[in-house]
């Protein structure tokens, strides 16, 4: 009898959600069909159909979940394998890189400075890391390069007679709590250590440059705080899927003064172009309409994406300084709020943008600041394709 | 097309479920469906060598039938039909899968230059030719009828249930079946049962064990660092790779035999079972008993035995003996690591029978140390087996007890130990019979115990089946292990 219900259930889950699947799959295996060359098509079509699976995410969730129980610190994944940290966050684990790989990025660092205009500052920032530098959150045997791989960077960048600044230092000088500073489940930095971090690198501006400084602009008290409740489920989150990994609240972080920018940017989709205040130009609600967490990236209601190339006007800046930031997808919190410290920002992505040579880039256009700015874990050649 | 893919629980089976009992009542249509789509399931993967397997239907059918007409006669004419039968079976198999082995070794024997051909090796092959010659060869012993219809031969040879990793099913346990079978809703239920034990072994035991073997042997083999840092295979490491392979080939293994013997009964066919809790011999003579049946069973009756098996003189014993396991190794693939494999076992056999250990021991600390003894042998075996080369097994072998040199634990040992742990416990605890001997005690204790260990066992049995689900979807590391044999 036992045995009868078991064949029964398994007959029905099989035809229901195989039918489900079918439904999901056939657009993509039909278009595929046509695409793929014949020797790869079994191969495709199978990824085709566990890519559409039935109630996909419910499986990877459930998934999760057997791992929690079972007490697994690690969850294996296609792309990139995370953890759960001792503190309980969700992280990922770097590679060492190789000291000569690191010298090379660090020299294409000093090319695109000796090309940028004659009076032009230059400075590479290094943005802090999930894993604060020192500790040890990963699981045992999981040996964690990230910082140690930034520091280096940091000293080959210094020996080159570049100017540096590391934000995980600031962070300590500060204070702060550094585990509050990043989402749980994603990798990124938290829209209001952006702020703060904006307003660090403004008043290096000011220190260093002698350009204005105005601290109200950084005052987390002169912005409106709206916070989506349980609403955010990052990058490595959803990898394992929220019964294992929780979710975030996400801040929305829109001043309270007056702005007014002018924005154009080159998206895979095309150029973009707005005007208008902070949530006009900087803010991209529909991002956070719905919750959906595997599907939806509120991460990047802030600017609207991981654009190739950003241009951005201040209609009230306080100077008439020009600051050219190349960065990460870091960038997307940090432009909003460094935009109020400048008259120009322009951001662009390195990894993306193909245009023309960066080190072309620079001396055809006259800007007052350079900034590069990347995490810990940006270590490839199209990061540093300058 | 794997078991363990959505593919195939998803979509391949429900079609083949829907078409079959569609047609309930027409045998003859039933046959087609699933021959068809037993010939579309071994194309899914690599079309063409779908035509070889249907030349050896074909070939084979033609052989059956001639020996089906001459059996009562008798005779050498007869006597030559079967050699050249088993000769075209034994070509097949040595163009597709040992050419190329044996090219490239006269090459370096004789250091000549003979063009080695670029041959692929058909997935199941040696499965696929060993059940051919077993139809040809158990007509002409009479242990079954020859078929007329050679959709009937075909659907023996291909039937998408035990096509790519066996068991290897003999003609005579199904030659009745493949017209006369009964298909029950009690088959058809165990039959559902049977395959989710074996989906989850493969699953969750054996895909996870196998992270943690291929990385061991990854590292071994120099090709793996460690987090970006160059490392050497500690011993522990090499201790725990070693442990997880014999879980992983264990369970994904005599998984694929229970979701064959499983999906067998939900057409109503009947394998015989092909593993018997290996891992608690406590002799090798006792292991092959219990490892892979079908094979050790179709040498011994095929090979062992006509050769002349022990009625013989001792040293024409010992000749049989190391022939028949000069053929296990062999078969297994065309590499000296399997030949050696493949001797080992036969120099252990001889040892056991010279030695006595062979006989059944009754005495449990004798026992306890016969079964050390034995799985010591055995994970040795499975390094030789799993290695690329013979050279890499011994460096392999090397690591495992030079822990001075080695050290016994790093980094990767512990996070392997620390996180997969939990998998190679369960390997061990499911290597027992406990199942049996919990379901044993619960029966005996009444019938209120009954019940709640049928509770206990749908209840695990669908959670099995939905964590299985949960990481086949997730698109968890599946490796298949079987593209040698």
């Amino acid at each position: 009898m036992k045995n009868r219900i078991i064949a029964i259930i398994f007959v029905l889950l099989i035809f229901v959600l195989g039918g489900k699947t079918v439904i999901n799959s056939a657009p993509y295996v039909f278009e595929d069909a046509s695409t793929t060359p014949y020797s790869e098509l079994s191969s495709t079509i199978e990824a085709d159909v566990t890519n559409n699976f039935a109630q996909k995410y419910t499986w990877i969730n459930a998934n999760g979940l057997f791992q929690k129980l079972i007490g697994k610190r690690i969850v294996e994944n296609s792309e990139k394998d995370v953890y759960r940290a001792s503190n309980g966050m969700i992280v990922g684990a770097n590679d060492y890189i190789d000291p000569a790989v690191i010298q090379k990025y660090a020299d294409k660092v000093s090319l695109l400075a000796k090309n940028a205009n004659q009076g032009c500052e230059f400075l590479f920032v290094e943005l802090p890391y999930k894993e604060k530098s020192g500790d040890k959150i990963t699981p045992d045997g999981v040996d964690n390069y990230a910082n140690i791989n930034a520091d280096n960077l940091l000293s080959a960048i210094q020996a080159n007679g570049i100017k540096t600044m590391d934000l995980r230092e600031e962070i300590d000088k500060a204070g702060l709590d550094h585990y509050s500073l990043f989402f749980n489940t994603d990798h990124h930095w938290k829209p209001s250590t952006a702020l703060w971090a904006a307003g660090v690198l403004n008043r290096h501006f000011a220190d260093e440059f002698g350009w204005e400084y105005n601290p109200y602009y950084y005052d987390i008290k002169n912005y409106k705080v709206k916070t989506y409740k349980d609403w955010f489920l990052g990058a490595q989150g959803k990898r394992i899927g929220d019964w294992y990994s929780g979710v975030d609240d996400f801040d929305l972080i829109t001043p309270k003064f007056d702005t007014s920018y002018s924005f154009t940017a080159d998206s895979a989709s095309g150029t973009i172009n707005r005007e208008g205040d902070f949530n006009k130009v900087m803010i991209k609600k529909k991002r956070l309409k719905n919750k959906n967490y595997f599907k939806a990236s509120p991460y990047y209601a802030y600017i609207g994406g991981d654009y190739k190339i950003t241009e951005i006007h201040n209609n009230l800046a306080l100077n008439n300084k020009k600051v050219l930031l190349i960065s990460d997808s870091y960038k997307c919190t940090l432009i909003p709020y460094l935009s109020n410290a400048v008259s120009d920002l322009t951001t662009i992505d390195a990894r993306y943008y193909k245009k023309m040579k960066l080190s072309d880039y620079v001396s055809s256009h006259k800007y007052d600041a350079i900034i590069i700015a990347y995490n810990p874990t940006v270590f490839e050649d199209r990061a540093f394709d300058f | 097309m794997l078991f363990s893919s959505t593919i195939f629980i998803f979509i391949f089976l429900p079609t083949v479920l829907l078409l079959y009992y569609a047609c309930k009542g027409h045998r003859k249509i039933q046959n087609i469906i699933l021959c068809v789509l037993s010939l579309f399931f071994y194309a899914w993967g690599e079309p063409k060598f779908v035509l070889i397997m249907m030349c050896s239907i074909a070939m084979n059918w033609f052989f059956g039938l001639i020996v089906g007409r001459h059996r009562e006669s008798g005779g050498n004419k007869l006597k030559l039909v079967i050699a050249l039968d088993i000769v075209f079976n034994l070509a097949l198999l040595f163009i597709f899968k040992y050419l190329v082995f044996t090219l490239n070794n006269i090459n370096s024997l004789f250091s000549s230059n003979i063009s080695v051909p670029d041959i692929a090796l058909p997935i199941g092959i040696s499965f696929f030719t060993f059940q051919a010659m077993s139809y040809v060869i158990d007509v002409y012993r009479g242990k079954g009828e020859a078929q007329t219809n050679i959709l009937n031969v075909a659907l023996y040879i291909s039937f998408f249930p035990q096509l790519i990793a066996g068991p290897i099913v003999r003609y005579e346990t199904i030659a009745d079946q493949i017209n006369n079978r009964q298909e029950t809703v009690q088959d058809f239920s165990d039959g559902v049962a049977r395959f989710i034990i074996g989906l989850s072994k493969k699953v969750i035991i054996a895909n996870n064990a196998a992270i943690i073997a291929d990385k061991a042997f990854e590292i071994a083999g120099g090709g793996a660092s460690w987090f970006g840092v160059d490392i050497a295979l500690s011993s522990g490491m090499a201790w725990l790779g070693a442990i997880a392979y014999t879980m992983q080939i264990f369970f994904d293994f005599s998984g694929y035999s229970d979701m064959a013997i499983g999906l067998g009964k939900m057409f109503g066919f009947h394998f015989l079972e092909n593993f018997n809790y290996p891992y608690i011999s406590r002799s090798i003579t006792e292991f092959w008993r219990r490892w892979h049946i079908s094979l050790s069973t179709w040498f011994r009756d095929y090979v062992y035995i006509p050769l002349g098996g022990n009625r013989c003189s001792k040293a024409r014993n010992i000749f049989n003996t190391f022939v028949v396991w000069l053929c296990t190794g062999i078969w297994h693939g065309a590499n000296w690591t399997f030949i050696v494999w493949g001797l080992l076992y036969f120099a252990l056999l001889m040892f056991e029978r010279s030695t006595g250990l062979n006989k059944e021991c009754k005495n449990s600390a004798s026992g306890i140390l016969r079964w050390i003894y034995t799985l010591f042998f055995v994970i040795m075996a499975w390094i030789i087996f799993r290695a690329d080369s013979l050279s890499s097994a011994i460096d392999y072998i090397g690591h495992m007890f030079n822990w001075s040199t080695y050290g016994m634990i790093d980094s990767p040992a512990i996070f392997y130990f620390q996180e997969y742990g939990i998998f190679l416990l369960a390997g061990i605890v499911f290597s027992t019979p406990v199942i049996p001997w919990i379901k044993e005690k619960l029966s005996s204790a009444g019938a209120a115990a009954r019940t709640i260990c049928d509770v206990l066992s749908f209840i695990a049995i669908l959670l099995l089946f939905l964590i299985s689900v949960s990481f086949m979807v997730k698109g968890s590391y599946n490796p298949f292990i079987y593209f040698n044999f």
